[in-house]
């Protein structure tokens, strides 16, 4: 390599002694985990009770410490409160505690029967907006694998309760058979995971520049991107020139040397799912043209997922990828979602890791939902299915507050396999929350919002919506020292 | 920890049933199942810091802020609490209340006696003294039997010309001699003036002998001494040693209720001090209040107003379960009855009083449901037979209990031994018993049935009642439940019976609540289908005891019905013998229907009641009837009789008013009058019988004609029965010329109306105007300018409009109908069999879907490419099979002759007894690609077995076989032949995939060589592409492609597979339990069992691509 040095003074001008700040971008600290990965062989063979059956058996001893603290040795009109093992031996005229999974019986839930007998079966399942209706007609069953009885009560109406949440109520049986609930409690957040327990801190070799750039730019530590619906498409071009802006801001191309040292703090984008768009197939064919009654290699349109390829291609030697599928990205449309194959890729997988044993690749193609360390955090962050199937069991918007009960639940995925689409797991259930993540991302959410939860052993979760970047052109910046969220919006200015 | 995981342990235990169920009877269970004992919480290094244990004092400090603001509010809890310690008293799990409530201070003095009487029949009292029994309720709830004396039985015999009143005595006690009994056989002989119900007499009464007997049982007697000719008395009838005509053949309880003008179902009323109550030592029955009282103090009261109320009857519905042996159906001698599920409610209650379930070994408990164990099974029968007699139930109901559960549950008493447990009744000393018996009626055709006696209890058989009074494709619960009220219901094997009976106390209380739900269903049913009101109603318009109505035929309602008028008319009817010649009339007309697809309104007119309203309208009736002779006889003018178009002769009501024109006029005016009060009611329970009541008086009146023209019945009278269909042959011919000459440009209309078909009792009228409507307007008219040329009280009504119209043929036709212009009222089709059994269901969805497209999108181009596109997904083998599958019951008979589904059961018996289908079984098949001569019944195949195997189904059966028939009747009519042809054969049917088998034939040989998945070519490695994977070397550049494609197959998979576990995860009601449901009834049986191997093989498939260097690299 010839270095300007060693250039000949003769020629023209030598390059001026003023010491350029080479912005170097910091380094990542990255460590993906597994906990979501499926084997290749996977049977079918067995159905979806293990499954809840394992999350009961592992969420419900954290559940019954918490309501054995409130309720053990309660005494009301000199009646004790008993605690009940199942469902079942829940007795009429014994004020009890039991523990349990949630039901709900909703009349709207798409209904495969209904299809099937209407010869709706073809069609894509119904997209419902809302599971939810407000007749009173839904019902809240609690249950075990000895059986399942109906809650009722005002005390249901306080707290968001969905299909597969593992919860402890305290009530009694009424003459219909029904437990009238007066008080609810579930595991809250499970332990968590002191910064750095899977990986090292980077080391202080470039210690220098590491202080100055920290003195030298107001935010503080570096920055960890999320983005999610790029939506890249076949047909669709009304956000393109974004998309090509957000290359050039991750890549620091544009805007003031200022910025461009921000944004050389970035350490790493994730992509939080729906990078290829949704696009509805042409309408109907010419009448007249020959129909053809096969497989038809010409409705395939390979240019959403070049369009892809290319854009992580051109970032991927300046920034390292984690990329998670989405709802509409090319994996398996069952949760968990496995990596995004390679195939699709055939530019962009000359980053992926040779040896997956090693380590990861400077492009991380992983699954949705997905968990892993990143600057020394505990992340935890899905495409946005989870959430967007709960919001449909609950008449309200507040989607933090979805992420927040999920994580008091310690389950990810509460509805699954009830009304997400999941593996029938039988020897572990993965989305069962088993160390209390330090930021929970969701992609694909309409809009972007963030906060704080708390947890009561100090346990502090920083919750983010990422919204739908073809949507709303924004970006979220998370903050590897504070864990604060901040939003960059991307807009061109020419429309 | 896995310490503190107490559910984790207890679990184990229920898969033990799990391992055991392996492949039986097609049930999926999950493998390796006992790895869930395994279960570890997460990492143990967290576990010292979950809950600090300083937040364990305060009950309040440890909600940290996110727990809800602990609801301990004082009043909730103390509420609770309360509601907890009522409940303690009367908790519904241990204190169901079974008996009736107490009679109280009751005396016969004082009190009136007054009950519904729903049953009653012949008994006898003070030593053998004949008396009628009558059971019922009263408005309080409490049983009776009454028993009703002095009610003699008697018949009637043509006095002869000679006989004086002064004979009778010496009549009598000739008769007595001839009858020779050992006790006194004839009561009295009286004369009085009668009239024969058959053929007008000129309105005057003729002597006849009524002749009472002692006893009933000796009526019969009686009357064939005298009809076989021994009884003619000093030769005083002519013709020495013929028989005597009898009048007036009626058995014994309908005679009673007949003459004590008591209808079925209805209040019976006691004065007090006209009855009196049995002393203890006397009583023969177990009803609360047992009296006795002379018939002439009875007071029955009409069904009407405040009598048409119901008493609160209690209704038990039950279900048993037996543990039956592999591959044998349950037999009493060697199974056991397990469990038996008992529902009580009380008539107008919504909710059922007692739920309990009687359970043989411990069976864990059910929320609201009384579980009563027992260790041996004789305890269990002896057990419940007492709660029956306790809880004393006036109707018992069940889904095939009269072939199943009561003759299973006497024959296993008598078994084991059980002492009493045949006592179910409400007398004490008959035992209950099934016997064989079969049923045979026109209506219904021929059945063997059981029936087991359950004197004072109604019956009511769910299973009968539906075949009785629907057609449908498949009478199990399950199909029955999802017809009628929606819900798919989990179906469990009886092989899976008794697995779940030899688990744990967990899966026999599964089996329990499985138990107590078929027999919740069958009461669902009855108060859905309003079985109770209709048949109580039925029973109140003919006059006939409520079992009768069950157990008998169509005649006795009629007969009852008129023995009732002629009693008022002095009628006597002939005990004719039976002819049973099957003399043919002409029946109703039809007019050739002018096919096509008609998208205009078709205004149809009917003619309502069409054959009781010609019967009125011409007084055609018994009483009527004449001939040339009787004309001469009587002098009558012409204008004072009639000629039927065929020519037979009926005097006019001004002579004599027919007892039919009678009868049905009645009839009429009652349902008019039921319509109306059922428009003003609100009360949902009144509703029920008012409808019930009007449905009756309809069926009723509609049944006379047919009763006159069966010649196997009693009382035949073809005269009457062909002059109806004369006269409405000619009303249709007649309406058809009247509105076609009047509706017609030449009067100012803007169009010539043409009439394209007419049957029975309608006409399908085109007036050719496109105006909904307009063709209302005309519809009304034309009914009301054509009514106005018939004779009272034939009236044509217009009805409805069909818009639009497919008239595919006689009998046969489609249509959407309107009878407002705003919105149409359903879809409606006559004669388009999709409810055939022997169709798959593909025939059904694709029949009833092309028939909405057709008239509710008028899309008939859609339809058409809806067809093609269906005939060419049969052809490329993408049709789910569940939609191929045929089903068809394996009855004894079937044994001999070679069919589809009997052939199957004998090869399924060679691969696995134990999962072969047995008698009684339903069998569904699948046909598969056979040999080119095969037969059906040798292509004939279990689904599972072809799911597993891949056996390539025979498509081309499927199209040829089962759509081509319909569906080229449905199109013809729009397309022509030559469309139907190409419908059938066109472009869309040339591609065709099969699947490749692993078994059979030439599958032995076969070596399976990975083929290229985007040009099909092999792959052996090198150039041509790594066997392990994808594509070969030329395909390289669509490996994205085929990816997608690929991933696109299994991601629609997996979401199938969701949608369907998770949806028999609902139907059966819990998330934690394996689906156990092998219900084939369910349109997702074998779709889900499709999609579990579908995703195995595709996954398979997507793996490829990890070996594919072209994906990777």
């Amino acid at each position: 390599m010839v270095s300007p040095e060693d250039i000949p003074k003769t020629l023209l001008q030598g390059p001026s002694d003023e010491d350029y700040d080479a912005l170097d971008r910091a380094p990542s600290t990255y460590k993906p985990l597994h906990t979501f990965r499926l084997n290749n062989d996977r049977s079918y063979r067995q159905q979806y009770g293990d499954m809840y059956f394992l999350r009961l058996a592992m969420i419900k001893p954290a559940v019954e410490k918490v309501a054995s603290e409130a309720w053990d040795g309660l005494v009301v009109n000199g009646e004790r409160v008993q605690k009940v093992e199942r469902v079942l031996d829940v007795r009429q005229g014994e004020l009890c505690w039991v523990t349990g999974t949630v039901y709900m019986d909703m009349a709207l839930k798409p209904n495969i029967l209904e299809d099937v007998s209407n010869d709706r079966w073809l069609a894509a399942p119904a997209t419902t907006p809302k599971y939810y209706s407000d007749d009173g007609s839904d019902q809240v069953m609690l249950e075990d694998d000895s059986g399942r009885i109906k809650l009722v009560g005002d005390k249901l109406k306080e707290l968001p309760l969905v299909t597969g949440c593992i919860i402890a109520v305290m009530g009694t049986e009424t003459a219909n058979g029904e437990l009238d609930v007066a008080a609810i409690k579930f595991a809250d957040l499970p332990s968590q995971p002191k910064r750095w327990s899977l990986s090292k801190p980077p080391s202080k070799v470039k210690g220098e520049d590491v202080e100055m750039s920290d003195g030298g730019s107001p935010s503080g530590g570096t920055k960890v991107a999320i983005v999610s619906g790029l939506s890249f498409s076949g047909k669709d071009a009304s956000y393109a020139t974004e998309l090509n802006l957000l290359l050039e801001f991750l890549l620091g191309e544009v805007l003031d040397p200022a910025v461009q040292k921000d944004i050389s703090q970035i350490t790493r984008l994730v992509i939080a799912g729906n990078s290829i768009a949704r696009d509805e197939p042409d309408e109907k064919p010419d009448k007249k043209a020959q129909k053809k009654y096969g497989y038809d290699a010409s409705s395939y349109n390979p240019a959403p997922f070049q369009l892809l390829d290319d854009f992580l291609a051109e970032i991927l030697p300046s920034i390292p990828v984690t990329i998670l599928p989405g709802a509409d990205d090319p994996s398996t449309a069952a949760l968990p979602q496995q990596p995004i194959h390679s195939a699709m890729f055939p530019k962009a997988r000359a980053y992926t890791a040779a040896d997956p044993s090693q380590g990861p690749g400077w492009f991380d193609s992983v699954t949705n939902p997905w968990e892993g360390e990143v600057e020394g955090w505990r992340f935890l962050g899905t495409g946005g299915q989870n959430v967007d199937d709960v919001f449909k069991y609950i008449g309200s918007d507040d989607r933090l507050g979805m992420m927040e009960g999920m994580c008091r639940w310690r389950c990810v995925a509460p509805t699954a396999p009830d009304t997400l689409w999941s593996y029938p797991f039988q020897e572990d259930e993965p989305f069962v929350i088993k160390s209390c993540p330090h930021v929970y991302f969701v992609g694909s959410q309409p809009r972007f919002s963030t906060k704080t939860i708390q947890g009561p052993d100090g346990q502090s979760v920083r919750l983010i919506t990422v919204p739908s970047f073809a949507e709303t052109g924004e970006i979220v910046l998370v903050d590897a020292e504070t864990l604060e969220a901040s939003v960059v919006r991307i807009v061109a200015g020419l429309k | 920890m896995p310490a503190e995981m107490p559910s984790a342990t207890t679990v184990p235990q229920k898969r033990v049933l799990a391992d055991s169920t392996n492949s039986k009877q097609n049930i999926p269970s999950t493998p390796a199942s006992t790895k869930k004992r395994k279960v570890d919480t997460p990492s143990s290094s967290q576990a010292p810091h979950l809950f600090p244990p300083s937040s364990q004092n305060d009950p309040r400090s440890k909600l940290s802020s996110s727990q809800p603001k602990s609801a301990f509010e004082s009043d909730v809890l103390e509420k609770l609490s309360q509601d907890a310690s009522g409940l303690k008293q009367s908790n519904a799990e241990k204190d169901q209340v079974w008996d009736r409530p107490p009679v109280g201070d009751f005396s016969p003095q004082r009190d009136t006696l007054c009950f519904q009487a729903i049953e009653a029949e012949e008994g006898t009292l003070h030593g053998g003294r004949p008396v009628v029994r009558l059971f019922g309720v009263t408005e309080k709830g409490n049983s009776v039997m009454l028993h009703v004396r002095d009610f003699k039985h008697y018949l009637y015999v043509a006095a002869p010309m000679s006989f004086q009143p002064s004979d009778c005595p010496a009549y009598a006690a000739y008769l007595n001699s001839q009858v020779a009994s050992y006790t006194p056989a004839i009561h009295s002989v009286s004369l009085v003036m009668r009239m024969n119900i058959y053929r007008y007499q000129g309105n005057v009464e003729s002597p006849y002998l009524k002749i009472t007997v002692n006893d009933p049982k000796h009526i019969a007697k009686v009357r064939s001494t005298i009809e076989e000719g021994q009884a003619n008395w000093k030769g005083l009838w002519p013709g020495e040693g013929e028989g005597i005509m009898t009048f007036d053949n009626i058995q014994y309880v309908l005679r009673f209720m007949i003459d004590c003008h008591l209808q079925g179902m209805s209040w019976a009323e006691a004065a007090p001090g006209s009855y009196s109550l049995l002393p203890q030592e006397m009583r023969q029955s177990n009803c609360q209040i047992e009296a006795e009282m002379s018939y002439r103090d009875l007071v029955a009261h009409k069904p009407e107003g405040e009598w048409s109320k119901m008493a609160p009857l209690r209704v038990l519905s039950f279900d048993i379960e037996c543990a039956g042996r592999k591959g044998i159906f349950p037999e009493a001698t060697h199974d056991s009855v397990i469990q038996i599920a008992n529902i009580v409610s009380r008539y107008g209650e919504t909710q059922p009083f007692v739920r309990n379930v009687f359970c043989l070994e411990s069976t864990s408990s059910i929320v609201a449901t009384q579980v009563l164990e027992f260790k041996k099974e004789v305890d269990m029968l002896k057990a419940w037979q007492q709660f029956l007699v306790k809880v004393d139930p006036d109707i018992i109901t069940g889904y095939n209990i009269s072939n199943f559960d009561f003759p299973y549950l006497l024959e296993r008493g008598k078994h084991l031994k059980v002492p009493g447990f045949e006592f179910w009744n409400r007398i004490p000393s008959i035992p209950s018993k099934a016997k064989d018996s079969s049923f045979s009626s026109k209506q219904m055709g021929n059945r063997d049935t059981k029936a087991t006696n359950t004197n004072g209890r109604l019956q009511l058989d769910l299973l009968q009642l539906i075949q009785r009074d629907h057609q449908l494709r498949s009478y199990t619960l399950n199909s029955v439940s999802a017809h009628f009220l929606g819900e798919q219901k989990e179906d469990v094997h009886y092989t899976m019976i008794t697995e779940l009976f030899n688990g744990t106390p967990e899966t026999r209380r599964r089996l329990a609540v499985y138990c107590l739900k078929d027999a919740y269903l069958p009461m669902r049913l009855m108060q859905k289908l309003s079985c109770l009101e209709n048949y109580t109603e039925m029973a109140r318009v003919t006059g006939v005891p409520f079992n009768m109505l069950l157990n008998r035929g169509q005649q006795i309602k009629f007969v009852s019905q008129l023995f009732r008028k002629t009693l008022q008319q002095k009628l006597v009817v002939p005990n004719q013998p039976s002819k049973g010649g099957d003399e043919q009339y002409e029946g109703a007309t039809v007019i050739e229907p002018s096919r096509g697809y008609y998208k205009m309104p078709i205004a149809t007119l009917d003619f309502a009641s069409l054959y009781p309203s010609i019967m009125q309208a011409h007084n055609l009736c018994y009483t009527t009837l004449i001939n040339k002779q009787t004309i001469e006889k009587f002098g009558l003018k012409e204008d004072e009789y009639l000629v039927t178009p065929n020519n037979d002769m009926f005097v006019t009501a001004k002579v004599r008013k027919g007892l039919l024109t009678e009868i049905l006029e009645e009839l009429l005016s009652a349902r008019k009058k039921a319509k109306r009060e059922l428009a003003k009611e609100t009360d949902p329970f009144k509703k029920a019988v008012l409808n019930g009541r009007q449905l009756a008086l309809k069926i009723s009146a509609n049944s006379v004609y047919g009763l006159t023209g069966a010649t196997t019945g009693k009382l035949p009278c073809l005269e009457i029965a062909r002059s109806t269909t004369s006269f409405g042959r000619q009303m249709i011919e007649r309406t058809k010329n009247e509105v076609e000459a009047r509706f017609c440009i030449k009067n100012g209309y803007s169009h010539d109306a043409q009439v394209i078909y007419g049957d029975t009792d309608s006409v399908m009228v085109k007036f050719g105007t496109t105006d909904l409507a307009e063709a209302m307007k005309l519809g009304e008219e034309a009914a009301d300018f054509v009514s106005g040329k018939f004779v009272k009280p034939i009236k044509l009504e217009f009805e409805k409009v069909y818009y639009p119209y497919l008239l595919i043929n006689k009998k046969r036709y489609a249509g959407l109908y309107w009878t407002k212009p705003e919105k149409y009222d359903k879809m409606d089709t006559k004669g388009i069999e999709t409810v055939r059994r022997d169709n798959c269901t593909l025939v059904q969805t694709v029949i009833e879907k092309v028939l909405r497209m057709i008239l509710i999108d008028r899309d008939v181009d859609g339809a058409v490419e809806y067809v093609k596109d269906t005939i060419a997904d049969l052809l490329q083998n993408r049709i789910d099979m569940s939609k191929l599958v045929i089903t068809k019951a394996l009855t004894k008979d079937d044994y001999t002759s070679k069919q589809a589904h009997t052939e199957l059961a004998k090869r399924m018996k060679e691969r696995d007894a134990g999962s072969a289908p047995g008698l009684g079984d339903r069998v569904a098949y699948v046909i598969t690609k056979g040999a080119r001569d095969a037969k059906n019944f040798e292509k004939s195949e279990d689904p599972i077995y072809v799911l597993e195997h891949n056996v390539p189904i025979d498509t081309r059966y499927y199209l040829d076989n089962q759509l081509a028939k319909p569906l080229g009747r449905i199109f013809e009519p729009m397309l022509g032949e030559a469309g139907v042809k190409s419908l059938l054969n066109g472009a869309h049917t040339r591609t065709i995939s099969v699947a490749a088998p692993s078994v059979g034939g030439l599958m032995k040989f076969a070596k399976k060589t990975a083929t290229c998945m985007g040009c099909k070519r092999p792959l052996k490695g090198g150039a041509a592409g790594s066997p392990e994977g994808a594509v070969c070397s030329d395909c390289v550049p669509r490996v994205g492609e085929l990816y997608k494609k690929t991933l696109d197959k299994v991601s629609d998979l997996e979401v199938r597979f969701g949608r369907l576990w998770t949806q028999c995860q609902r139907c059966q009601e819990s998330m934690h339990c394996e689906v156990i449901c092998s219900s084939k009834d369910c349109p997702i049986f074998y779709m889900r069992m499709k999609a579990k191997k579908d995703l195995e093989d595709g996954g398979k498939e997507l793996k490829r691509f990890d070996f594919d260097a072209a994906a990777t690299w």
